[in-house]
């Protein structure tokens, strides 16, 4: 949390090597959770530029005592990716077209079966499963109030359990 | 207990929380309950796992750029590959610079020259209102004024201008401030008196600091100009937003002219800042860039916001282009109070943003 508190001093006194490092070490994680938002790799890669320097041109914007600048980073690109989508697909909604994301590199079944649930459900759980994310964290990225997160955890993580099994008997049990 | 009610708890579990001690005695002996605990944590592992496997993929990320960095190395690519004697490219640059000097103090002798003062305000935290323009040659564009919040204060300001002396310009300065926590005032006999106030001597290029009491202290800074600036231009900055000599209409009816409220034009580009259109009797708007809590949506095409409130359709016209962006965000609050009784029916303040939750504003009074 120190560290966090000193990493923002740095940002908004315009310390562009602070913000350069930060951005290497956030970035890909943000890329790949848009890749999951949105599927389009120029989609991606435009959010995550306006998503990126709307904060180094507004670090203010953040406040520390409401959550991690790492959380304050995934809901501004989860904001971004909204925007996106209104504006391209008339629609913001995200996820409402499935994401295109190579299930065959990843070689995993689960992420088969992570494309099939609802976008929230895979946003809740990306964040939780693989970023890490806390409750009180996952409450400010998805403006859900913090008693709803765990309940909404669970229905997410029940739904790519059924999801789960049904892919795992259509191939005969391979995991 | 059946596993029903347990399984919300096993997903908890999974999140490293503690969970009722009646939950996890059934937890620990019931089968099915141990299955749906293995499966979630065998999707979590698997999840894991697919999201290490695409960050590996996504290593060759590009670089954050600088722009200090691009003029470091621009400068030395070409301080390296130079065709020329360097002696000579310095007695060039040596040149400029003296070219260039000469220019700045021409320049600066214009701006002393200048009939206008462009007077920005800030408060204690941060800009009062858009920076306005007071004319040393036409007494009817010779005064600023400006009301709203300042922390818990109210605070109005009148400020004329009424001498000049070289490069310097003597202003009257008139202040109202009480705290919001007394409720509204009548402020007819502050806007329709015209005596100057305080006079303070103030020198454009060189910050003022004036102090009122219980607010804190203000700051005016200024600059000389040729003329009265009629507008910016035609495309709006990144952040700004902006109206000139704007009308709004209800149910495509004008209901009100804001004109003389904002003296004709009013630009801002503090993306915090948010302009409320005030209506006397009838509440506040309050119009952002930032999602406000509350808020409906309205859309902006160039010059016209059209949003819906309370039942009618409204739009704001203006003789400019709003902003960059195609949609504002416009909270309507019929029952607000203002805190001072205005001379129109409607008028135009600003009001800061704070934010209350991620990604969305309130306003700060």
């Amino acid at each position: 949390m120190a560290d966090d508190r000193k990493l923002w001093n740095r940002i908004e006194n315009g310390d562009a090597d602070g913000f350069d490092s930060w951005y290497r070490e956030t970035a890909p994680h943000v890329r790949v959770f848009l890749r999951h938002l949105l599927g389009d790799e120029q989609a991606v890669e435009d959010v995550m530029q306006e998503t990126f320097t709307q904060i180094w041109h507004h670090p203010h914007r953040f406040n520390p005592e409401l959550g991690s600048p790492r959380a304050y980073l995934f809901g501004a690109a989860r904001r971004q990716a909204a925007d996106w989508k209104r504006k391209h697909k008339g629609s913001d909604e995200l996820g409402s077209d499935p994401p295109v994301v190579n299930h065959l590199e990843i070689g995993s079944m689960v992420s088969e079966a992570l494309s099939h649930l609802t976008p929230d459900h895979q946003t809740l759980l990306w964040l939780r499963e693989v970023e890490g994310q806390s409750y009180e964290e996952l409450a400010m990225i998805l403006d859900l109030p913090l008693g709803t997160v765990r309940s909404r955890l669970f229905a997410a993580r029940e739904a790519l359990r059924t999801v789960w099994h049904v892919a795992r008997q259509h191939s005969g049990g391979r995991p | 207990m059946s596993c029903n009610d347990a399984a919300e708890y096993v997903s908890a579990l999974c999140d490293g929380e503690m969970i009722p001690p009646a939950v996890a005695q059934h937890i620990a002996t019931c089968p099915e309950c141990q299955v749906r605990l293995n499966d979630y944590l065998a999707l979590s592992v698997e999840l894991r796992r697919a999201g290490s496997l695409e960050l590996a993929g996504a290593a060759s990320s590009p670089h954050w750029t600088k722009p200090q960095n691009r003029v470091a190395t621009w400068w030395q690519k070409g301080w390296g590959t130079m065709r020329i004697p360097k002696l000579a490219f310095g007695v060039l640059i040596a040149g400029v610079v003296v070219l260039a000097s000469a220019l700045a103090v021409t320049k600066a002798r214009a701006h002393n020259t200048g009939t206008v003062v462009l007077l920005s305000t800030a408060g204690p935290n941060g800009p009062l209102g858009a920076d306005c323009p007071m004319s040393t040659q036409d007494n009817s564009k010779a005064m600023c004024s400006w009301y709203g919040h300042v922390g818990s204060q109210f605070l109005a300001y009148k400020i004329r201008l009424l001498s000049r002396d070289g490069g310097r310009v003597l202003l009257g300065i008139r202040t109202l401030s009480y705290p919001l926590s007394s409720g509204p005032r009548n402020l007819s006999s502050f806007a329709n008196d015209n005596e100057p106030g305080k006079k303070v001597w103030f020198e454009p290029g060189k910050p003022l600091k004036f102090d009122v009491p219980d607010v804190g202290t203000l700051t005016f800074k200024g600059q000389w100009l040729d003329r009265v600036p009629i507008l910016g231009t035609l495309d709006p900055g990144p952040n700004e937003l902006r109206l000139g000599r704007p009308l709004l209409l209800k149910d495509n009816v004008v209901f009100g002219d804001l004109s003389s409220s904002i003296g004709g034009y009013y630009s801002q580009d503090d993306p915090d800042l948010a302009i409320v259109i005030y209506v006397q009797g009838q509440g506040r708007f309050v119009l952002s860039e930032l999602p406000i809590k509350g808020a409906v949506e309205a859309q902006v095409a160039m010059s016209r916001i059209s949003f819906e409130a309370a039942g009618h359709s409204w739009q704001l016209v203006s003789g400019v282009p709003v902003c960059r962006s195609n949609h504002l965000w416009v909270l309507y609050q019929p029952h607000y109070q203002l805190h001072f009784t205005m001379k129109e029916h409607i008028g135009v303040g600003n009001a800061r943003l704070v934010q209350s939750k991620p990604g969305l504003w309130v306003p700060q009074d």
